[in-house]
């Protein structure tokens, strides 16, 4: 009251109004500067009055992130999946525009600019985030807590345990799985065959895979036996695809979830050093490609020309890189690319006591904290989940399903590669992958003493031994753990 | 002087200072504010990642004593030291050389020829690298090519030369400004002098030494001082280039300061080293100019 009274003495005051019965009768302008003061103040009322207007009659808005490369296939597919949930919205009466933005580039830059935009709260609704950063950004409190959406949402009672651990943080759930992978041992069988090997090749222990890259290496000259990657620049799968499978396969473990410390020093961490040593004294892989910033598209190249014979990659590369229209594409993908499990370093020896291993991360939806419809993107999310829907995405992108039900879908089973791979995940030990903090230093780290292996600079003693100190310098001593 | 000459126009003609405003404005939002921003989380442990995200913690000095037990820190100034005196040297030798053969006499075309000298300084640093890359490929580049056809054989110029391949792309575009200063010093000598000392018999070499460098010491020092600037916050040529690789190899201090930034997203840390490099900067630019000053 008192607030409305000043406000009508400083009017009267300032325009000099003249009041009769109460009501204002005449308002006189007696300086520009007045004139001027009244117009801005009649601009402001009309912008806002305009923009609450067009605010009440525009369509909500909502935006989403993906990394789909270059376009094609499954964004094609996307967009018209998004175009379908903007017309059923509209008919529900709650019209929603959709913006989709493709990230064309590399992970290591995504992640950059998620991490950028999430910690300036700029990002967009809905986020396509690796599950290995994922961890790191579930305890930055960067997403939207999904516990009261999930809860009874039969997709999610479908995933497999390991994801929904993959996906929670303190309890909580902030992802949603869509893909996962399996980690293959690739080998083309036309090389096998020349070489006098066996096309239908699963070997049972190191032994066996280095014996067979020797055999190459001794009938096929010209031809890298084996595709290994190493150092910081050649990315993530110098320690996702490669290192940590054959690390879990040598029965070690990089991370004790009991202790909650990074174990620096190991036998197996050992044993899975000398594995890379031993194949770079015997020239088994090229070092100049292995390091290569582009090492993994280099190898997906010199594979499908038949210039590398072995390759431990992710199973999406089946289709991804050599599929058809692919950019690697092998025309006879199916009659000269085998493919086989990770063995153990010799049967029941790794971190289980299985007699093979298997690594698993995969990528996830996620509802950025700064969303202004949480319940929107998350509309959006149970829309692009159906069961039908989410078998669809998978096969076009040759991604291992993270639910039974879409395993079970005729459209997934169809893939006989990707049925095959998608029963491994039994054997998948996913941490430290998804531990808080991999993705730093004990990854970067890592990937640091590889690469210096393989271009001949340190032994695996003094890679364990420098790797084991720079972690500790970075993390603290209280962060890791000497075991040997 | 200064201030009192701008108190004088401050007191005389407010409206400059509406002038200046736009010009403040963007200096504080660009360059001021983030430097004082990246000094203070360098005395934190802010990330852009994990617990410290969005609730990071006063540290002290805890990111500066980590930076001398860190190996990737070491390596870095290590790589920047020999980086930084190549490359300036070369830089200086062949800017000096280059000043001097354009003015021999009987020289056709020299504008042409300096011309010349100037496209790869004025071109971003970005788009030299990926040309560069195209010479240095190993199966494709066409410096491989030359070396095949006069039967010397491939080499992986970045795998196996990675420091000697940045520096001659380094040398290219730095010689330029080297070139520039040092013509103009050289033009200012009086001719005189030449033909003084060409009646006293001098060889050539000795008017290099004794006639022509003393007189463009200052010239020499000025792009010294120009060429170290740019050579200590060298980043989008290697970045382009080798992105630091192989392994540590051309990881100079800036791109040391922004993988840590931008690929670990440790934004505290970096901006301790990022405070660690603007004092190098500083002392660096402080001993040249007060050079330069006796000099004068």
């Amino acid at each position: 009251m008192n607030l409305a009274k000043n406000l009508r003495k400083y009017f009267r005051r300032r325009f000099r109004v003249k009041e009769k019965r109460g009501k204002i009768f005449m308002i006189k302008l007696e300086s520009r500067k007045n004139v001027r003061l009244l117009g801005i103040f009649l601009l402001i009322v009309a912008f806002t009055f305009l923009t609450g207007i067009a605010t009440a009659v525009s369509p909500a808005e909502l935006s989403i992130m993906i990394k789909g490369g270059r376009g094609g296939g499954w964004i094609d597919i996307l967009q018209e999946d998004l175009n379908e949930f903007e017309n059923k919205m509209a008919e529900k009466g709650t019209p929603v525009k959709i913006e989709l933005n493709n990230y064309e580039g590399k992970n290591e830059p995504y992640i950059t600019k998620l991490a950028l935009m999430l910690n300036s709260g700029t990002a967009p609704d809905v986020l396509y985030v690796e599950s290995g950063i994922g961890a790191d950004f579930m305890r930055a409190n960067y997403f939207y807590p999904l516990d009261n959406f999930i809860e009874k949402w039969q997709p999610w009672e479908e995933t497999f345990d390991m994801f929904k651990k993959a996906m929670s943080w303190a309890g909580h759930a902030y992802m949603i799985p869509i893909q996962s992978c399996s980690i293959v041992i690739y080998y083309r069988k036309d090389l096998f065959e020349k070489a006098g090997l066996d096309t239908k090749w699963q070997p049972t222990s190191w032994d066996e895979i280095i014996s067979a890259a020797e055999k190459i290496k001794a009938e096929l000259p010209g031809v890298i036996p084996l595709l290994y990657t190493g150092g910081p620049e050649a990315g993530e799968q110098v320690t996702f695809s490669r290192f940590l499978p054959l690390l879990h396969a040598a029965g070690g473990a990089l991370y004790d979830e009991g202790k909650n410390k990074w174990l620096v020093t190991s036998e197996p961490l050992l044993e899975t050093f000398k594995f890379y040593e031993e194949i770079t004294k015997k020239e088994l892989i090229n070092p100049q490609i292995a390091i290569d910033a582009d090492a993994d598209q280099i190898a997906a190249k010199i594979f499908s020309e038949g210039k590398g014979a072995i390759n431990q990659f992710g199973s999406w590369a089946y289709e991804i890189f050599w599929g058809p229209g692919a950019p690697y594409e092998i025309p006879n993908r199916d009659d000269v690319v085998g493919y086989a499990k990770i063995p153990a370093k010799s049967p029941g020896a790794s971190f289980r006591g299985q007699d093979f291993v298997n690594q698993s991360g995969g990528w996830n939806y996620a509802i950025a904290h700064n969303s202004k419809n949480p319940e929107l993107a998350w509309e959006l999310i149970e829309f692009l989940s159906e069961t039908e829907r989410q078998a669809g995405y998978n096969a076009i992108k040759g991604n291992v399903a993270t639910r039974k039900d879409v395993i079970m879908t005729d459209l997934y089973q169809q893939g006989e590669f990707l049925a095959e791979v998608s029963a491994w995940l039994e054997y998948t030990y996913m941490t430290p992958y998804i531990n808080p903090g991999y993705t730093g230093a004990p990854r970067d780290n890592l990937q640091r003493a590889i690469g210096r292996i393989i271009i001949g600079d340190w032994n695996a003693e003094q890679a364990m031994e420098s790797f084991a100190k720079a972690l500790e310098n970075d993390l603290g001593s209280e962060k890791v753990l000497y075991t040997k | 002087m200064k201030f009192y000459f701008i108190g004088r126009l401050f007191i005389m003609n407010k409206k400059t200072i509406y002038f200046l405003i736009p010009s403040l404005v963007l200096l504080i939002i660009f360059i001021i504010f983030p430097l004082f921003w990246s000094v203070i989380i360098g005395f934190t442990n802010q990330s852009l990642r994990g617990e410290t995200a969005r609730h990071f913690q006063f540290i002290g000095i805890g990111n500066y004593l980590r930076m001398f037990k860190d190996s990737g820190f070491i390596n870095s100034v290590k790589v920047s030291l020999l980086f930084i005196f190549f490359a300036i040297t070369g830089q200086l030798i062949i800017g000096l050389l280059f000043a001097n053969l354009v003015r021999i006499k009987g020289i056709k075309g020299k504008k042409f020829i300096s011309s010349i000298f100037l496209i790869p300084w004025i071109t971003p640093g970005l788009a030299a690298a990926f040309m560069w890359k195209s010479v240095f490929i190993w199966q494709y580049g066409w410096l491989n090519t030359l070396l095949s056809i006069v039967g010397i054989g491939k080499v992986n110029w970045l795998f196996s030369y990675p420091l000697f391949s940045i520096l001659l792309v380094n040398w290219s575009r730095g010689m330029a400004l080297t070139f520039l200063l040092i013509g103009t010093g050289l033009e200012a000598i009086p001719f005189h002098i030449y033909e003084a000392a060409k009646l006293d018999g001098v060889s050539p070499f000795q008017m290099l030494t004794y006639i022509k460098l003393p007189l463009i010491k200052y010239s020499i020092l000025v792009a010294l001082l120009v060429n170290t600037f740019g050579t200590l916050s060298a980043f989008e040529m290697i970045f382009g280039l080798t992105n630091g690789g192989p392994l540590g190899k051309t990881e100079v201090f800036a791109i040391f300061i922004y993988n840590k930034a931008f690929r670990d997203l440790s934004t505290g840390y970096a901006g301790a080293l990022s405070f660690v490099l603007l004092l190098i900067s500083l002392c660096i630019g402080i001993f040249y100019i007060r050079s330069i000053k006796v000099e004068n």
